[in-house]
């Protein structure tokens, strides 16, 4: 199988190095840029499969190169920023990022973004053949033909918002949907003003509905400040499955 | 002769006391006359005398009792030496004569008790301004606080002179302010902000009366400790009032006085503003050391490691290395967590405080600790109770998360090898109450006293801070609004408790 290319954008020579050994080590081929305008470069000559973005570059706001990039560019983003930085986030999420992974970070918890990120692309790439018509993690099963959620196959009952909510996430396993984008896809242009508010409680109450204990949920799975994300097959036989109440 | 009536007459018509008198004292004299004349008693006149001095007193000067009617009697006797046949040997017949020094003597009377009347008023008067000159020194010297000593220099001046004032100053940037006006609404256009200027400048009086700036209707007088200006005092003088010596005086001393507390309460607040920016520094310095201390520890085992793994590479076995590996990860990321501890302190203190609380879901924040500790402590085990129904909370959520790490880690490290810890979330009245619980060793009391201080350690054991942790931590809370609070529970073990205000309910 050919390898797949990542381009990683990291002005910090040391940790540039180490992501180049640890994405080589796991069978892919990096192409590295220390500058936004570098990279803009480098992803036009080489059209990579995943670029993962440093939010702090030196010469241009690291925001500018996701916007100038995801002109022509439609392959998934990753950006890499610290870890207090949520508005910085969920801008450039709401900007066209696909994902985030916190500075310092974990190696498999970016070899996961990065798996998660391929595989949505791959399947926008085949999706033109036959939509999905279901997904399916642990004992969650999201219907979308019939617009039903099972767990253990027995149906839980959601309210259609609640559904809507579910199925979105449902069909972007393993990525994150900020809080706006959630709430622009679900309610529209007619979300009422306290939307937020209301999108966290129907969450809570989505939870309470799938989850055996709404502390410790293994499906869906709030990153505090930027969204939410529906876990997939990898990220549900982790550590998390130790905790329980 | 007749422009003196006519003046005398006017005198005497404008008092109420004097017109009385008048009346009364030629009543007294026709009737004495007219006595005289029919019963040719001298005795009787004296009597009558009296008679109308009680009368004119009690009508008139009533203070001035004795006073009136010795006056009168007096010229009752008076008239009678000059008509008793048996004292003189040519008593005085002639009538109108007689009633011409009779009115003469009166006014004379009149006017020396009206005099007198009047020095007492006026004298009464100064001494209520000696009085109040007096309390206005007094007051200046136990003044405090610069707007104090302005506002009693400015209320003097409208008390004992009844003049508006201005007290000019120079604030921190160095411009001429006005520190104080009395009345509050008193416009001051920008020429008396000049004049101040030069005033400020030359240490000299200047305005009113005076070269330079004679134009201003203000008298700007320097308050001087030496030669420096401490202020300009400017009195507001209408259209032909004039100044005398004796005001220059007293307002001269006024401002001696003014001066020195205003010298006085600068060295005083310059004093007081050292000894806080000495403790301000002393704390700080604390902190510094605290901290170094904290993050040398780790580096110093990351160091450690990476020397022996470079050094004897291929001398050590795997298992030893997969260890130091670990090792260097685990400090390293102890260097993280100090990090974001520190970060947090700006987030809450400080001018540029960027604590920015948004309604969060309660169980997603516990949560997100529960992730964090699977990674972080993989062999503890955390039990987490949050209430059935989705509580909302409005809060940083990052610093709560943090200050919920730092208890659940000083539950692992200081519980003496506890692994069980629970995590609780309740409600009462309008806080939500977190608590973090462990089973292990507890508190000492020494601990329990100086457990939200940042302690300086003398001791050179390699586990990390406990105190700034539990600093910072309350100081988040504290930045909420809450309280935070650690004992020991009453089986074994630590339990830390705090508390965040809730708005009103979903």
């Amino acid at each position: 199988m050919k390898k797949r290319t990542i381009l990683v954008v990291e002005d910090d020579g040391y940790i540039a190095d180490v992501l180049k050994s640890l994405l080589e080590a796991n069978d892919y081929r990096v192409l590295s840029a220390t500058s936004g305008k570098g990279a803009l470069q480098l992803a036009a000559s080489h059209v990579p499969d995943v670029v993962l973005l440093d939010l702090g570059l030196p010469d241009i706001d690291g925001t500018h190169v996701l916007t100038s990039l995801r002109e022509w560019y439609e392959g998934p983003v990753i950006i890499v920023s610290a870890r207090n930085q949520e508005k910085e986030k969920v801008q450039a999420l709401d900007m066209g990022a696909d994902d985030y992974i916190n500075k310092p970070f974990s190696a498999s918890e970016l070899l996961a973004r990065i798996r998660v990120a391929l595989r949505q692309a791959d399947k926008i790439a085949a999706s033109s053949a036959s939509p999905e018509m279901s997904y399916t993690v642990g004992d969650l099963t999201v219907d979308f033909q019939n617009s039903r959620v099972y767990i253990a196959r027995e149906e839980v009952h959601l309210t259609r918002l609640e559904y809507r909510i579910v199925e979105l996430l449902a069909r972007t396993p393993g990525k994150v949907l900020t809080h706006d984008y959630i709430i622009s896809s679900v309610w529209g242009p007619y979300a009422p003003s306290n939307n937020n508010l209301i999108l966290r409680v129907n969450i809570a109450n989505i939870r309470r509905k799938i989850e055996k204990n709404h502390n410790t949920p293994r499906y869906i799975l709030a990153e505090i400040g930027v969204g939410y994300r529906m876990a997939d097959a990898e990220s549900l036989s982790g550590p998390k499955e130790k905790m329980d109440s | 002769m007749f422009a003196w009536l006519r003046g005398m007459t006017k005198w005497i018509l404008m008092n109420r006391n004097r017109r009385i008198v008048t009346i009364i004292a030629f009543l007294n004299v026709l009737l004495g006359y007219l006595v005289f004349a029919l019963f040719h008693e001298p005795r009787l006149i004296i009597l009558m005398a009296l008679v109308s001095a009680y009368a004119v007193s009690s009508l008139t000067m009533e203070r001035y009792l004795t006073l009136g009617a010795s006056c009168i009697a007096a010229l009752q006797v008076l008239l009678f030496l000059l008509l008793e046949p048996a004292l003189v040997a040519a008593p005085l017949t002639n009538a109108p004569l007689l009633l011409l020094i009779t009115a003469a003597l009166t006014l004379l009377m009149m006017s020396m008790i009206t005099n007198i009347q009047q020095q007492e008023y006026f004298s009464t008067i100064e001494s209520d301004r000696q009085l109040l000159y007096k309390a206005t020194i007094n007051a200046l010297l136990s003044a405090r606080g610069l707007p104090s000593i302005y506002s009693t220099v400015l209320s003097a001046v409208s008390e004992l002179y009844g003049r508006s004032s201005v007290l000019f100053s120079r604030n921190a940037e160095g411009k001429i302010v006005s520190a104080c006006r009395m009345p509050e609404g008193l416009i001051i256009y920008d020429s008396e902000f000049a004049a101040a200027e030069a005033v400020f400048a030359s240490g000299e009086p200047a305005g009113r009366f005076l070269v330079p700036c004679s134009f201003s209707p203000f008298l700007h007088i320097p308050l001087k400790s030496g030669d420096t200006v401490l202020a300009v005092l400017a009195v507001l003088f209408a259209d032909g009032e004039q100044i005398d010596q004796k005001m220059r005086d007293e307002i001269a001393g006024v401002i001696t006085q003014a001066a020195s507390a205003i010298e006085r309460q600068t060295l005083a607040d310059e004093q007081q503003t050292v000894l806080i920016e000495t403790e301000r520094e002393r704390m700080r310095a604390d902190f510094l050391r605290a901290i170094s201390h904290d993050i040398r520890s780790p580096l110093t085992g990351i160091m450690s490691a990476c020397s022996t793994l470079l050094q004897s590479r291929e001398r050590i076995n795997p298992a030893v290395r997969e260890n130091l590996l670990v090792n260097i990860h685990e400090e390293a990321e102890w260097l993280c967590h100090m990090v974001e501890n520190l970060l947090s302190v700006t987030r809450v203190s400080g001018p540029m405080s960027a604590l920015k609380k948004t309604p969060e879901i309660v169980e997603e924040v516990i949560g997100e600790v529960v992730a964090r500790c699977a990674k972080r402590f993989p062999d503890v085990h955390l039990h987490v109770s949050t209430p059935e129904e989705p509580l909302l909370v409005q809060m940083d959520a990052t610093l709560i998360i943090q200050v919920l790490m730092n208890l659940v880690e000083n539950a692992v490290k200081y519980s003496g090898g506890c692994d069980y810890i629970e995590l609780t979330v309740t409600t009462r009245e309008h806080s939500a109450v977190f608590t973090v619980r462990d089973y292990g060793v507890g508190l000492s009391p020494e601990m329990i006293d100086s457990l939200f201080i940042p302690i300086n350690r003398t001791d050179t054991e390699s586990s990390h801070g406990l105190g700034i942790g539990l600093s910072i931590c309350r100081s988040v809370i504290r930045a909420h609004g809450g309280q935070i609070t650690g004992a020991n529970s009453p089986d074994k073990g630590a339990i830390f408790t705090f508390t965040l205000p809730m708005e009103e309910t979903l």
